[in-house]
């Protein structure tokens, strides 16, 4: 009896939990689960958009140019990794497949299929990482953005070099 | 007083608590367009972004998390065209004790995801970010940033260790009940053994954000993914991790529980961020709902 009582409980929170947890009971749980049984999602993985930048030249070798990628930084910041607008300088832009951001990132995925175009920019100026509030807060001298070469929209953010130590974490 | 709250609340659904706190509570929109704060310049000055979450670390049960999951679900997200810096709702999975990830430079390894909006921008967007146990590599950190975020609805945020692929690989997904949203993510080579949940708001700059948001379900992974296995074992939150009381973590942001884990262990619990209603009044309650406390936690079964 007691086993079954433990069942229907995990099946009514695993079911809760499934269908966007909407329902909730009407008193405090006498007891916590143990554990409820979970399911991953099947919907087929979008293809990433990104957030818009610059307009592309669909089709082209080169998409978009590096004075393209100026202009966007002289109103905009970088997600993720503040930077001041108008204090991001782009070094180099360099269109590569996919893979090859990738590879070139130690493996991190763009989530484009491998061939596709990607604007690789190489950035200096003063970027800080927002991350968890233990990490230790650090700032880097070079950094990079990654755009996708179909829609010029930005895709990436992220740290290269080495990174210094600007002030301890906040806890 | 204690027990005459408890016998208050069980007598309502968990829903009109809610409810009730929400509606007595919450400030005008006006009162956060007043608000200035001091979250850190971008850049050099990046140390002193605020932040609203609480903090589980591993039970002494099992080695590691597998995994975390929660559901987001922000309002009224802005970073109006004075908005200085970034403001994020999001999910953090983290190792902080292994030595690959204590002598990385942050001091900590991390896979997070969420909902952000920074200056410029008119809408939020979905993002997940990393940065590996990866010695003496030339890049650290790296964000994603995937497309539009829908309000209308919670967001389910997985972030999971997946071994069916081979070793070394969290995956993560971001996804809504209708499929319009599903993005689905590798942090690889990864072999960071996380130690630490947290939940919760970022924000940098000096003014211009606002919003709220509402995190629920916050659930912990015990067992890794694995091939020929559908279904995982996955615990609900049953206290308020290291945020155990009332908290202002950082001014402006705030945050409390409309639900406690504690009193729905089932549920993971309800909690809310936003932001203090003044520069001058940043005390709760200030428009984030208190936690029904003190309620004494329901007894454990072992």
């Amino acid at each position: 009896m007691r086993c079954t009582r433990i069942t229907a409980i995990v099946l009514a929170a695993a079911s809760g939990l499934l269908q966007g947890c909407h329902q909730q009971p009407a008193q405090p749980s006498p007891e916590a689960p143990k554990g409820i049984v979970f399911q991953l999602p099947t919907a087929k993985p979008l293809r990433p958009q990104g957030l818009p930048a610059i307009a592309a030249v669909k089709g082209a070798p080169s998409p978009f140019s590096k004075s393209d990628v100026v202009n966007y930084f002289t109103t905009h910041n970088l997600p993720r990794l503040s930077a001041k607008p108008g204090q991001v300088h782009v070094v180099s832009l360099e269109f590569l497949t996919s893979k090859q951001v990738s590879d070139r990132l130690h493996g991190e995925p763009t989530g484009l299929p491998d061939g596709d175009p990607v604007g690789f920019a190489t950035l200096s100026g003063t970027f800080g990482v927002s991350g968890p509030a233990q990490a230790k807060h650090v700032t880097y001298s070079s950094a990079f953005a990654a755009f996708d070469g179909s829609t010029g929209n930005m895709l990436m953010t992220g740290t290269l070099g080495k990174g210094t130590v600007a002030s301890p974490s906040v806890q | 007083m204690a027990s005459l709250l408890r016998s208050f609340l069980g007598g309502l659904r968990a829903g009109q608590i809610a409810f009730v706190f929400l509606a007595l509570l919450l400030p005008s929109r006006a009162a956060f367009a007043q608000l200035t704060y001091a979250c850190g310049d971008d850049g050099a000055n990046v140390g002193q972004h605020c932040y609203a979450n609480p903090d589980w670390e591993v039970p002494a049960s099992v080695s590691q998390f597998s995994g975390s999951y929660v559901d987001i679900q922000p309002s009224g997200m802005k970073c109006k065209p004075s908005c200085d810096g970034h403001f994020s709702n999001e999910m953090w999975l983290a190792d902080q004790r292994t030595p690959a990830c204590t002598s990385n430079v942050e001091g900590v390894c991390w896979v997070e995801a969420g909902i952000e909006i920074k200056d410029g921008d008119k809408t939020p967007y979905y993002f997940w970010a990393d940065s590996r146990p990866i010695q003496d590599a030339d890049n650290a950190y790296t964000s994603h940033i995937l497309g539009p975020a829908d309000l209308d609805k919670p967001t389910h945020f997985v972030i999971m260790q997946d071994e069916r692929g081979g070793p070394n690989i969290y995956s993560l997904w971001i996804y809504n009940d209708s499929g319009s949203v599903a993005y689905q993510f590798e942090s690889t080579p990864n072999n960071m053994s996380p130690n630490s949940i947290r939940i919760g708001t970022e924000l940098s700059g000096t003014k211009g954000a606002s919003g709220r948001a509402i995190f629920t379900h916050s659930t912990w992974f015990e067992s890794v993914l694995e091939k020929g296995v559908t279904t995982w074992i996955a615990h609900p939150q049953t206290d308020l991790g290291n945020a155990n009381d009332l908290v202002v973590n950082t001014p402006p942001l705030v945050m409390g529980w409309v639900v406690s884990p504690i009193y729905l262990p089932s549920q993971g619990g309800q909690l809310e961020t936003g932001f203090c209603a003044t520069a001058s009044n940043c005390k709760p309650p200030l428009g984030i709902t208190p936690s029904p406390h003190p309620i004494p936690p329901p007894t454990k079964a072992q």
